[in-house]
């Protein structure tokens, strides 16, 4: 009975449905690959009277029938609204949020009212990328651990600076927060690709 | 065949549908889903790969719609039941209820000349 599940064909097929379905919800994953298991075994028993064919036929048609791995992962992705598939959304809404991500730095060169304009933006930043539907969970960490990074590395720079020069010219502290715009700019460019590919995905 | 030829329009409009199309299919006993999806297959439009369709059961199990039992069967493994729960009798029913409007509106825009 449950050698029918480890035929080779089988387990290439749970496999590469499993591989295609792991931003869903744990529970979701396993009772959709039970359920798969399950037609497979059940139709494999009723189809075993018919005394013609291989077993490796009964199995072939079996999973002819079930579809290609990619579809049925897809309407399983389909039903998840929330945390599994992400939704695109229009190229402006995302440009303004990948704008707003960048410009905290620069803006904090604005004599006077810079700090609190590059608060703003980042705040604004983080809000749009949390609530978007269209980056998963670990994107929406990655980026924002990234776009965080100059807290960290603005004041090492700096240090690092004055105990090399011996004291900070206005052109080292451009230089500094060029260097600290890096990991910002890295995580703005991974949305944005991330976001235009799943939009291209969807217009297909 | 699944469906797969006749392409976008048969695959957007079975996906509002299908779901109803399962319930209704319930509605007279349990059935377990090998059963469930070959009843869905003998009508060509909505056939469609058969592993789609546990998505959409799964979904209908967690929101309540539907429940599931196993039961021991005389050859192979034991079947899991798809059961009809109160909520699902009464999503069928609305659905039910609003489809002959829904069918008639939309017989009103493709009718030449209905739509003046």
């Amino acid at each position: 009975m449950n050698d029918t599940l480890t035929h080779p064909l089988v387990r290439a097929f749970l496999s590469a449905v499993e591989q295609r379905v792991v931003a869903l919800p744990e529970q979701q994953r396993r009772e959709l690959l039970a359920d798969l298991s399950e037609h497979i075994e059940v139709s494999l028993a009723e189809a075993g009277t018919d005394p013609s064919g291989s077993e490796e036929d009964a199995v072939r048609r079996v999973l002819g029938l079930l579809g290609a791995p990619a579809d049925i992962a897809a309407a399983a992705l389909a039903e998840e609204p929330g945390d599994g598939a992400p939704v695109p959304a229009s190229g402006g809404h995302t440009a303004l949020t990948l704008a707003l991500a960048v410009a905290p730095l620069p803006v904090l060169l604005v004599p006077g009212v810079g700090p609190v304009l590059a608060l703003a933006a980042m705040v604004t930043a983080l809000v749009r990328l949390w609530r978007s539907a269209q980056w998963t969970r670990p994107e929406k960490r990655r980026a924002t651990l990234l776009l965080l990074s100059p807290l960290l590395t603005v004041p090492l720079l700096v240090l690092l600076g004055a105990v090399a020069t011996g004291g900070l010219s206005a052109a080292a502290i451009l230089a500094v927060v060029a260097l600290a715009l890096g990991l910002p700019v890295v995580a703005t460019v991974l949305l944005g690709r991330s976001a235009a590919r799943l939009r291209r995905a969807h217009a297909l | 065949m699944p469906g797969e030829a006749d392409g976008r329009v048969a695959s957007q409009l079975r996906k509002g549908v299908l779901e109803y199309c399962v319930l209704a299919l319930l509605r007279d006993g349990p059935r377990y889903g090998v059963e469930l999806l070959a009843e869905l297959a003998r009508v060509e439009v909505m056939a469609t790969s058969q592993g789609t369709i546990y998505p959409l059961l799964s979904r209908l199990r967690r929101t309540g719609l539907a429940d599931t039992y196993l039961q021991e069967s005389e050859s192979g493994p034991p079947r899991r039941y798809y059961t009809l729960t109160d909520a699902g009798r009464a999503a069928l029913a609305e659905f039910t209820a609003h489809w002959p409007a829904f069918r008639a509106a939309v017989d009103h825009f493709l009718t030449p000349g209905e739509t003046a």
